[in-house]
């Protein structure tokens, strides 16, 4: 095997810049949230939702008192979690991964890590939006302030973390697009339903409902605004309910981590 | 197969294995391929290339050997050799809702290496489409786009998995031409490709691939110099014992009424042997009719390796002792 010797040892244009991981990953970041924005069906869930959920409020029995309240909005945030970050991070990671775009996407300076939480980035700067949107709107409709807003929000920042990752974990776990449609339905509809049943009067249905993924944001978020009477009350163990949902929140999120890790692939399957 | 320095080297593999559970995918694979030069993987379908190209792109861990690309471990230094390589895979997908421009710029965000968005599409004949969006690209332009992203910033090692498949003639030619200027700017191209004759236009080097192993490796000439050259000619059926001393003993099929012997004679010494034959001719004023003399091709070592494959049983099949297998294809050919 031989050079010509008239070859330069390396190419003579290329100019390389120094930039950090996390510059390259903002970088990927801002092009996804820019493309959310352009799907009419995101933001139409995005912007109407909170809308939509307030309207609810109004026409059904009108939340009374603070506690009520929280317990509503409580359930109404676990909506949002829900429909933004969880859907929109399986749909749009399963898209992407389809249509072979990660394949490209990983022949970059980004590793694999790198590309999904730029991703995951994304869709929670959308969720946060909403949230935010959200939380305006019923202020400014009527809605009590939060009694312990430091509460809010750790239910919304820690809601925002874990759905995109349990949207990841879903993707991880199904074959294709196609599919993915409905393996993210039971979740869905477990942690809906277990957001309305914590301040169910049988305390075994409370407590196991608090067991769903996602559902103790709605009880922080709860307790947050509707003071330490909203959500869930009792526990089997010798722990406050604000404690059990940070460590099942964290835990919740390091399990699916965990998971996706190891049950990931690049590649559709059939 | 002749080595450049160590330091010339842009990748260096060594008995490289790799298996996906039971199966044995890549055995014990060494190449060289040395800086600013088109080295070509060539090798049957499901011959290990791709797996090859994986490994060396860093993608997997190798189960054993030893991968060794600008000088980094692929797997290990993944992020430094990626900011210095640019890969166009056989398939790959676009962001689709964005516009070619869009694209671009994105790759110049997520890259570490500098380049001028309207250069580079200008380079792949794209800048007229720049502002269309990606799913309104024909096959033809996605694969430009492809080019354009895997040169972007003329990285020192560029890897084109299959670049011409798809292309029209005339895209082709220009994508080869793109692949001369790399060269001459001192970009190392490692090329697969399903056209033999892409290859022997582009490629200083090439290896072919054969289940899961090197069949034949080196430069283009010391490649097509593991392949004998072929003379072929009819002699009247009484010339054809008196015929002179060759380097080999042709093969000589007489017609059944023994008017005319048909010759086929392999040579690795084609000048000589051929200048003999012509020689002999005259002397003996004998008419050598249908004379062809040809020398070997990509094409020749290709059909001689696979058909190599059908008749040697696993057991049997030889190592990565390249020129010992072309040898006993033509043999038992």
């Amino acid at each position: 095997m031989t050079t010509n010797d008239t070859r330069p040892a390396a190419p003579d244009r290329t100019t390389v810049r120094s930039r950090g991981r996390f510059a390259l990953m903002m970088a990927f970041t801002l092009t996804e949230l820019r493309l959310l924005t352009r799907r009419k069906g995101v933001l139409a869930v995005a912007l109407l939702l909170p809308m939509m959920l307030v309207g609810l409020s109004y026409l059904g029995q009108r939340p009374e008192g603070s506690e009520q309240w929280g317990a509503t909005l409580g359930v109404y945030f676990m909506y949002a979690l829900m429909m933004t970050p969880y859907m929109s991070t399986a749909t749009q990671l399963s898209s992407r991964r389809d249509t072979l775009v990660y394949k490209r996407l990983r022949t970059t300076e980004l590793d694999g890590a790198e590309l999904i939480a730029a991703n995951l980035l994304a869709v929670a700067a959308l969720g946060l939006t909403q949230m935010l949107l959200m939380l305006a709107v019923f202020l400014v409709t009527g809605a009590p302030a939060p009694e312990n807003l430091p509460l809010v929000l750790a239910g919304v920042v820690l809601g925002l973390v874990l759905a995109p990752i349990l949207g990841t974990f879903i993707v991880s776990i199904t074959g294709n697009h196609e599919r993915v449609m409905f393996t993210m339905m039971p979740l869905l509809i477990l942690a809906v339903i277990g957001a309305q049943l914590l301040d169910h009067p049988m305390e075994i249905v409370s407590w196991l409902s608090i067991l769903v993924p996602l559902v103790p944001a709605a009880d922080l978020i709860a307790k947050g605004w509707g003071g330490a009477g909203a959500g869930l009350q009792t526990l089997p163990l010798p722990v406050s309910p604000v404690v059990a949902d940070i460590v099942l929140l964290v835990g919740w999120t390091a399990l699916a981590i965990f998971v996706t890790t190891r049950t990931w692939r690049w590649e559709p399957r059939s | 197969m002749s080595t450049p320095p160590l330091t010339e080297l842009a990748v260096e593999v060594d008995g490289l294995c790799y298996s996906y559970g039971s199966f044995q995918a890549v055995k014990d694979v060494s190449l060289r391929a040395g800086r600013g030069e088109v080295f070509a993987l060539l090798g049957t379908n499901g011959a290990g290339k791709t797996t090859s190209l994986e490994l060396i792109q860093g993608y997997r861990r190798p189960d054993g050997g030893h991968i060794r690309v600008l000088g980094l471990d692929p797997f290990r230094d993944r992020r430094d050799l990626r900011r210095r390589t640019g890969f166009m895979l056989q398939e790959a997908g676009f962001l689709t809702e964005m516009t070619v421009r869009e694209m671009t710029h994105l790759w110049s965000s997520i890259s570490g290496r500098v380049d001028d968005v309207d250069s580079v599409l200008e380079r792949v004949e794209l800048s007229h489409r720049a502002e269309v969006r990606l799913d309104k690209l024909s096959g033809g332009e996605k694969r430009r786009l492809d080019i354009a992203l895997a040169v972007w910033g003329s990285p020192e090692l560029v890897v084109l998995d299959e670049p011409t498949t798809g292309l029209d003639p005339e895209s082709r030619r220009r994508l080869w031409s793109l692949v001369d200027e790399l060269r001459s700017n001192g970009s190392t191209i490692i090329l697969t490709t399903h056209y033999l004759e892409e290859a022997e236009s582009l490629a200083d080097s090439l290896a072919i691939m054969h289940q899961g192993r090197v069949a034949v490796a080196g430069t283009k000439r010391e490649v097509l110099a593991s392949y004998p050259a072929t003379i072929t000619a009819r002699v009247p059926g009484a010339e054809e014992a008196r015929l002179p001393a060759l380097s080999v003993v042709p093969t000589v099929e007489r017609r059944t009424d023994g008017s005319q012997a048909s010759l086929r004679i392999e040579t690795s010494t084609l000048q000589r042997d051929l200048t003999l034959l012509l020689n002999w001719a005259e002397r003996e004023r004998v008419t050598l009719t249908d004379l062809h003399a040809q020398a070997a091709t990509l094409e020749n070592l290709f059909h001689a390796i696979r058909v190599g494959d059908e008749r040697l049983s696993p057991d049997e099949r030889p190592s990565t002792d390249a020129e010992h297998r072309v040898k006993e294809d033509v043999t038992t050919s």
